[in-house]
């Protein structure tokens, strides 16, 4: 796509300044080309729709349609007759890639910058689409591609109680990241907010981050009405100084009539001018918050136990939060409260001990509890350094103790998709991302059988 | 011979318990399929057992041998190259250097809940050895972990001689050489002067090139395998060919792990997991198992490493960890493929007695 941009640039007499691109111009762009088809067994078109055989088209790295039949037809060439485009045949079934709604991806840049800026956003870090812009960063990319994710989540932070801005990703010809998706603010209360004060403070201090930018909004409203009785106060100076420039003439004549005997301080007084009342200090970060309290940003919030989790539905009812919640070790023991609440969870599919001090409840008892709830569950490597590798054979781990595999399925592919607002993710029908996986076994589970990542061309 | 010994024993135990069973007879098992030794699954075989063993694995069920017909996928059980689960304390010395008798056999924890939280994840079978602490750390033993009894059983009470080149048996902190060169020389004159048993195989954790080429040369011809420890990266070439003990990962080594088992592997490192590398949970063999089958696209190298390697390396091939005639009847009942991450253990046999039994899957919301 970048270079057909560009050649249809030059055909149109543009010459581009350089292959690169920056992040906002290529936005989206993700830079495949070729149009294509593939035959599989079958394909999981979405959690529990399966078709048998499949075709799949694909053009510029999205997919044209699905179907059980070859409905290639020939293209309309400029020159000569038009040809079908190819088809590549592949045994086992095809699906959506994973959607990873939680990493420790990041440039490289980002990663090693440790300041603790509220209003830091992942995004001013992603490199241009160069190749090799920045090759761990690419690494990192191919193991997720390796693993079947087709797309991830960028974190803002990954300690302390604010965490600014994330962002989720899709991923370039070239292996690097592309912003897409919701706006996000993060923050972690609790242990997850690693080296902070106790718990419970850090719950209380979101809480304040929110309170302070309501009270900044409010003492706007004080500020109208302090702004409107300096105009008023403005127009009676007018008039007063109108009044005292008058009287200071009239004085001033009578004081050259009298021949200069009279005083100059007996003379009219100067009114005072009112002063202008002083505007609420704006701040970057106050401003990502305020977004959020309008719903324009999703709040993640990483949280485990009880007591923040408690806190958390709290601040979600007063400030009327976009919420959802990252680590969430109790979320079974309140699921109906945060059903009801509508949040959502992403549960790290790695223990993390650190976070959670405790690992009694397995994940499958704790994912089954918040199911039955109707709590939107998403799956994710989480807080562990490429975990991304084990992200299907723990989810197929819940399979075996019981938990619907359709479900577990949509946890990893069309719940993260819709968490983070990617609506290009997490199914195959038309429209959607040509980044997907091939299994060989019953399921993509199944490591006893092949499994391959399709990155499209 | 010692196997047949205690299998012996557990007979005697048996009868004893008033088991109207006559001696030596048949039992046929005929699940859905079995996984071979290469790892893929057969299906229509029938297992026949005899004495706690496998008689034959054969397609037609012969008369007079009752037939018991099992739902699901029987496998060989898995086994632990090096463990230190099963033991009641550290299993070291701290206060000596060479510790070359020190067992981990007399470490031993039988109450311990490691048991059937092991055989509820299809391992039948660990090598239990000392810390890797001193040079000369002591001698291993190879458990069974039931036995119709309810009690895990000691199959080999002094497997191999445990030696160790990695940074706790060699530094300054310690009782103990600093270096590497020092350590190999008290190996070596321990090893000549004949406190470090010679019968039996040396095994020796190391963490880096040198060490293994170096315990490599001083094994000479006496059975050895290295356990490879700490960043696998650092190993080269020195491993090709070999089948060597890897510690199953634990948390944030896995993207490393990654890329160096898909190298030792293509250099042709038979694997053996292990463990032993202390952060492993309860289910990392097997998932360790199924993560190399992904990064290293060979399913049967991935199920050879907690089977029938960990028996090859403990020179028990021919007792362990495969199904086929002649091995001990230690077999897992799965609901699928056991690298199959959706598959769960439905039941485990010992000797050919059925020692676990899987709670009932809880209903699906």
């Amino acid at each position: 796509m970048i270079a057909r941009s560009i050649l249809l640039a030059a055909a149109c007499g543009f010459v581009p300044l350089s292959g690169l691109q920056a992040q906002e111009d290529s936005a989206g762009d993700t830079g495949y080309t070729r149009t294509y088809a593939i035959r599989a067994d079958a394909a999981w078109l979405a959690p529990g729709r399966v078709i048998s055989p499949a075709y799949v088209q694909i053009s510029d790295g999205r997919i044209d349609w699905v179907s059980t039949q070859d409905a290639r037809r020939e293209s309309g060439g400029l020159i000569g007759g038009g040809s079908k485009p190819r088809l590549l045949e592949v045994k086992g079934t095809l699906s959506a890639g994973i959607v990873d709604a939680w990493t420790t991806m990041g440039p490289t840049a980002f990663l090693r910058d440790r300041r603790n800026d509220p209003a830091r956003n992942v995004v001013d870090d992603l490199p241009v689409q160069v190749a090799n812009a920045d090759t761990s960063l690419v690494r990192q990319v191919l193991g997720a591609r390796e693993a079947g994710v087709a797309a991830a989540y960028l974190s803002g932070g990954r300690n302390g109680l604010r965490r600014g801005v994330g962002s989720a990703v899709e991923f370039s010809a070239l292996d690097l990241p592309l912003a897409t998706g919701r706006a996000t603010l993060e923050f972690g209360v609790g242990r997850a907010a690693a080296g902070g004060p106790s718990a419970s403070y850090q719950a209380e201090e979101l809480e304040g981050v929110f309170q302070e930018a309501q009270a900044w909004r409010d003492s706007w409203d004080e500020y109208d009405e302090k702004l409107e009785k300096y105009q008023e106060d403005l127009e009676k100076f007018d008039e007063k100084f109108t009044k005292y420039l008058e009287e200071k003439e009239k004085h001033e004549a009578e004081a050259a009539a009298q021949d200069g005997d009279k005083k100059k301080d007996d003379g009219p007084k100067m009114p005072k001018r009112p002063k202008r009342p002083k505007e609420p200090e704006s701040k970057a970060s106050r401003d990502l918050v305020l977004e959020a309290l309008d719903g324009a940003r999703q709040v993640r919030v990483e949280a485990n136990s009880l007591s923040d989790l408690h806190r958390l539905l709290a601040l979600q009812e007063e400030f009327a939060l976009d919420m959802v919640i990252l680590g969430a070790y109790d979320a079974d023991r309140i699921a109906e409260k945060l059903a009801k609440a509508e949040i959502a969870v992403i549960l790290p599919v790695m223990p993390d001990h650190h976070a959670t001090g405790t690992n009694e409840r397995s994940l499958a008892s704790r994912y089954s509890r918040l199911h039955e709830a109707g709590v939107q569950i998403a799956l994710a490597s989480g807080g562990a350094e490429g975990a991304e590798l084990l992200l299907l054979a723990r989810a197929g781990e819940l399979v075996a103790e019981g938990v619907d595999q359709d479900a577990v399925w949509a946890s990893l592919t069309t719940i993260p998709a819709e968490l983070l607002g990617m609506s290009d993710y997490g199914r195959l029908t038309s429209g959607k991302s040509a980044t997907m996986v091939l299994f060989g076994g019953s399921s993509p589970f199944d490591a006893s059988a092949s499994f391959k990542a399709h990155k499209p061309r | 011979m010692l196997i047949s010994t205690l299998l012996l024993g557990a007979f005697a135990a048996q009868s004893t318990a008033g088991t109207l069973a006559p001696a030596l007879s048949q039992t046929a098992i005929q699940p859905d399929a079995i996984v071979a030794a290469d790892g893929s699954l057969q299906e229509g075989k029938i297992v026949i057992l005899e004495d706690g063993k496998i008689r034959s694995v054969v397609d037609q069920a012969p008369s007079g041998v009752p037939l018991t017909q099992v739902s699901g996928v029987l496998a060989a059980g898995m086994i632990d190259a090096a463990t230190g689960r099963g033991a009641d304390r550290f299993l070291t010395e701290q206060s000596m250097t060479l510790t070359p008798d020190l067992r981990a056999a007399d470490g031993l924890d039988l109450d311990s809940e490691a048991w059937e939280a092991m055989l509820a994840r299809g391992i039948t079978s660990v090598h239990i050895v000392p810390d890797p602490t001193n040079p000369l750390a002591g001698q291993g033993v190879l458990v069974s972990c039931g036995s119709a009894s309810g009690v895990p059983q000691v199959l080999r009470s002094s497997t191999v001689q445990v030696a160790s080149l990695i940074q706790t048996a060699v530094n300054d902190d310690r009782v103990g050489p600093s270096s590497l060169s020092g350590a190999m020389e008290l190996l070596r004159n321990a090893f000549a002067e004949g406190s470090a048993s010679s019968e039996l195989p040396l095994w020796c954790f190391v963490e880096n090139a040198e060490g293994l080429r170096a315990v490599s040369t001083l094994a000479g011809d006496r059975p050895f395998h290295a356990i490879l420890w700490g960043e696998l990266g650092g190993y080269g070439g020195a491993a090709a060919g070999q089948l060597a003990i890897l510690p199953t990962f634990g948390e944030g080594e896995l993207p490393r792990r990654a890329a160096t088992w898909r190298a030792m592997h293509k250099a042709g490192v038979r694997f053996a997991f292990s463990t032993r590398g202390g952060n492993a949970e309860w289910n990392s063999l097997r998932t360790s198992a199924m993560a190399l089958s992904r990064f290293s696209g060979d399913a049967q190298a991935a199920w050879q490493a907690v089977t029938s390697h960990p028996a090859e390396a403990l020179g028990m091939k021919e007792n362990l960890g495969a199904i086929a005639a002649g091995q001990r009847a230690d077999l897992v009942l799965w609901s699928g493929h056991p690298l199959d991450a959706t598959a769960r253990v439905e039941a485990v046999m010992i000797a050919g007695e059925s020692v676990y039994h899987a709670p009932p899957v809880p209903k699906k919301p």
